[in-house]
């Protein structure tokens, strides 16, 4: 009780700063217990899911889904949903129950304020305490104990469905039995890129619709990773069908649960794509046509940088390269791999994935002209949500894309219902839908990285750059602010993909901020201009691939030498140091902070301003002293 | 306790009141069922074509099905890598192989008897019926108990599904039960 709340007084007193900044409305932190708690339980029953299954199936293929009576299928699912049913009920209870604690506990103290007035000492003397607060404390507990339960329960549940339907899959089935030949009937989910193996060309995401596996065709929902070679990859074009003959294996590596690798030649265009998917599709061409034009840095930064794909990943339209109709041949691999490995060493590499800076570029200039226009916020909030929708299809899909757009669109909505945006909230709530309806969301490191790093921006820069604010210029404070948050929080998370710290990761952000928005916003310009206009969308492209090269010059100054990175522990061990040093460091420094408030406080008003306070101080002195003369 | 929420306030938010708990509670389970709906939704979906998929009449369509499907492949190959100067030799190779695993499995007798053999989805149809996976709207409405809407759904589901393998699925599309099936079978066929 040493340390009083400085605020308190100011907002109870002056009641309408409830939702300021200052107040409550960013400082909804009650779902994000919530969400931690079904991430959990969704990652512990995958894992518990997997062993089961693996010590399951080893006897040999006899146990596969081919053998079992045909009403294995819809059996676990059923069970599950009997599951649901009886913990639904479960919960009901629970829910009633905290409900129950928490109202009679608050009727009783209501009825005994009314019967006192208003002062607080005087009820807790006409009512000893005992009484009055262990329902209280029961019910809050309770009603905690409740909603986290239910968050579990229902994070496990919809976990367990969808392993149990994936494992069921007859692609799942088939790939299980090793590596079999069928064809396959898919629909391409995301733009063709270059492959990640050695022996095929491009990749493509695909959800297999059928498969005829020696004669036999069923249906499936799969999701799988298609590779092909040479000309086969011109067929690959996002939300096209197509039937194709080849090898189906379970993944090796990576998210994707399947591969299926194309046989030469055999894949044949089913379906064309829909008109907006063809849209797209000319426009990612016509835009990497026209940053063919630029130096080899913008050519693999710029599309980076504006959708999230490296410009050395386009495949495009299998012609890729053609020297005939004018266009630059591939960049250099070697340059291309080493400027990735310089940014990834550099600790710049989250610029390449598209998040939420996109989004709130997007989302505050449909307001300004919203508000330019005179739009009711009824009208502004939907043509954003809109807007949201169609940048995330124009970008390459990911699963950072995913958490933002869901993120934004939410924020709009409390924006058109006239709520306050919460980003910790939002966040929250994105997290808990996505990992609900797609369970396997949460063993993506993207979906993790990206989720981590707002929830630090979203906790923590605010205070932190109020706190450096006195030591530095604002500007400054605000950046080194949201780096140094989004860092310690996604730290551990990059430790598992690569047991590496980037230990100039802080100066490397600091260099390239001031680049990275107008790189951004004028790639974007260029890329609606390109399928219209190559001429017109040639300026802001070559301005974006400017700023680009500033990232690049900053990328490869910062990551030479052998100081540029530290190894680490690797694997959850690495992770775990990594994020109990960090939980230590914070720890002194916020005991460190307060002694230095007590011995503040103790030294009665002595206060002088020193560093950087000092010299605001002056220069503002200064240039009143000037405009006064 | 509760007097000091008001101040409280400046603080984070962290404690849920009981009806903000009941109405989280209610959502993830809205949540949750939107989930395993879809889930539902997805098994049915393998266990109806499993069904289907291991009849016989399925089975005694296949070799004719996978045949044209690789001839139509080939043709649609072609178009789409015309561009790579595929060769006559080059156009034909991946048909042929198309056309393989289908047609190993199962023995040759059976291929040629198949259209006898067959389930009666197979065996009724006479010369002028019409194959549902190439028909178009107009030639479904053709048929007597088909109307524009069925029509319509018939292709929806066709898109949906990639493509018929017995003329019972179309007990899966809205509008066609038992009997209207049974009215409309002898005009259908699949190949």
């Amino acid at each position: 009780m040493t340390g009083p709340p400085v605020e308190s007084p100011a907002t109870s007193a002056g009641r309408q700063p409830v939702w300021s900044a200052e107040g409550s409305g960013w400082r909804d932190r009650r779902m994000v217990p919530v969400a931690i708690v079904v991430w959990v339980s969704c990652l512990s029953t995958h894992a518990l899911f997997e062993a089961v299954m693996d010590h399951y199936a080893r006897p040999g293929p006899s146990h596969d889904a081919e053998v079992r009576p045909p009403w294995v299928p819809i059996a676990p699912v059923v069970t599950s949903a009997t599951g649901v049913l009886g913990v639904l009920g479960v919960l009901g209870a629970l829910g009633v129950v905290s409900f129950m604690g928490v109202s009679s506990a608050r009727r009783r103290l209501r009825g005994a304020a009314n019967a006192d007035g208003v002062r607080h000492p005087s009820r807790s003397v006409r009512h000893p305490r005992p009484r009055s607060w262990r329902p209280l404390w029961c019910g809050t507990v309770m009603t905690a104990l409740g909603v986290l339960g239910t968050a579990a329960l229902i994070g496990g549940l919809a976990t367990l469905g969808a392993d149990v339907v994936r494992w069921h899959d007859p692609a799942a089935a088939a790939a299980r039995q090793g590596a079999v030949t069928v064809v396959v009937t898919v629909r391409v989910r995301s733009p063709a890129v270059a492959s990640m193996r050695r022996t095929s060309d491009c990749q493509a995401e695909v959800v297999v619709r059928a498969m005829d596996v020696r004669g036999v065709v069923r249906s499936s929902g799969a999701t799988a990773l298609l590779f092909a070679t040479g000309s086969d990859c011109g067929v690959l074009r996002r939300g096209s069908g197509i039937e194709a003959r080849g090898t189906l294996e379970r993944a090796r590596f990576g998210r994707q649960p399947l591969w299926f690798t194309v046989i030469g030649g055999g894949i044949g265009l089913r379906e064309g794509p829909t008109w907006l998917d063809s849209a797209n599709n000319r426009m990612h061409d016509a835009f990497f046509a026209v940053t063919g034009r630029l130096s080899d840095q913008g050519r693999v930064l710029v599309p980076g940088l504006t959708m999230g794909l490296l410009g050395q990943d386009h495949v495009g339209d299998g012609t890729g390269g053609d020297a005939s109709r004018g266009e630059a041949p591939p960049v250099d691999a070697t340059y291309a791999r080493l400027l990735e490995e310089r940014f990834r060493r550099s600790g710049i590499m989250h610029l390449m994935a598209v998040s939420g800076g996109h989004f709130s570029v997007l989302g505050v200039l449909v307001r300004r002209t919203g508000s330019t226009l005179h739009l009711p916020r009824n009208v502004v909030a939907p043509l954003q949500i809109i807007a949201y929708l169609l940048l995330a299809g124009a970008m390459y899909p990911s699963d950072s894309l995913l958490r933002a757009v869901v993120m934004g669109a939410l924020v709009s909505w409390a924006w058109l219902m006239g709520r306050p945006a919460q980003a910790v909230s939002a966040l929250s709530w994105t997290v808990v839908a996505v990992l609900i309806l797609d369970p396997g969301m949460s063993r993506s490191l993207g979906f993790a990285l990206s989720c981590s790093a707002v929830l630090g921006i979203a906790l923590y820069a605010r205070p932190m750059a109020r706190m450096l604010g006195a030591r530095m210029p604002g500007a400054l404070a605000e950046v080194l602010s949201m780096t140094v948050c989004a860092q310690a929080f996604t730290l551990p998370i990059q430790l598992l993909m690569e047991p590496e710290i980037p230990l100039l990761s802080v100066p490397a952000n600091l260099l390239v901020a001031p680049f990275v928005d107008i790189a951004t916003l004028a790639g974007l310009l260029g890329m609606v201009l390109a399928p219209c206009a190559p001429a017109l969308a040639y300026p802001p492209i070559w301005v974006s691939s400017v700023m680009t090269a500033v990232m690049e010059r900053c990328a490869v100054w910062l990551s030479d030498g052998s100081m540029a990175t530290m190894p680490w522990a690797e694997g959850v061990r690495g992770a775990l140091a990594m994020a109990v040093i960090e939980i230590a460091v914070v720890i002194v420094l916020v005991l460190w902070r307060r002694r230095l408030r007590r011995r503040d406080a103790a030294g009665h008003g002595r206060w002088a301003p020193h560093g950087w306070q000092a010299l605001r101080r002056w220069l503002g002195e200064t240039r009143s002293m000037l405009d006064g003369t | 306790m509760l007097r000091r929420r008001g101040a409280a306030e400046a603080g984070p938010r962290t404690r849920f009141t009981s009806l903000h708990a009941v109405i989280v509670i209610l959502l993830l389970a809205c949540a949750l069922c939107a989930s395993l709906t879809m889930l539902v939704r997805q098994s049915m979906n393998y266990h109806a074509v499993h069904g289907q998929g291991v009849g016989s009449g399925q089975r005694a369509t296949e070799p004719r099905r996978t045949g044209e499907g690789a001839g139509s492949k080939a043709s649609a190959d072609s178009a789409g890598t015309g561009a790579h100067a595929g060769t006559g030799a080059g156009a034909d190779a991946p048909a042929g192989e198309t056309a393989q695993p289908s047609a190993t499995p199962n023995p040759d007798p059976s291929t040629t008897a198949a259209p006898a053999a067959g389930s009666p989805a197979t065996a009724a149809p006479g010369n002028g019926a019409l194959d549902l996976n190439a028909a178009s709207a107009q030639d479904l409405e053709a048929i007597a108990h088909i109307g524009p809407v069925t029509a319509q759904r018939i292709l929806d589901h066709r898109r949906s599904i990639g493509r018929f393998s017995s003329v019972d699925q179309l007990l899966d599309v809205k509008g066609i039960g038992a009997k209207t099936l049974e009215k409309i079978r002898p005009h259908l066929r699949v190949s």
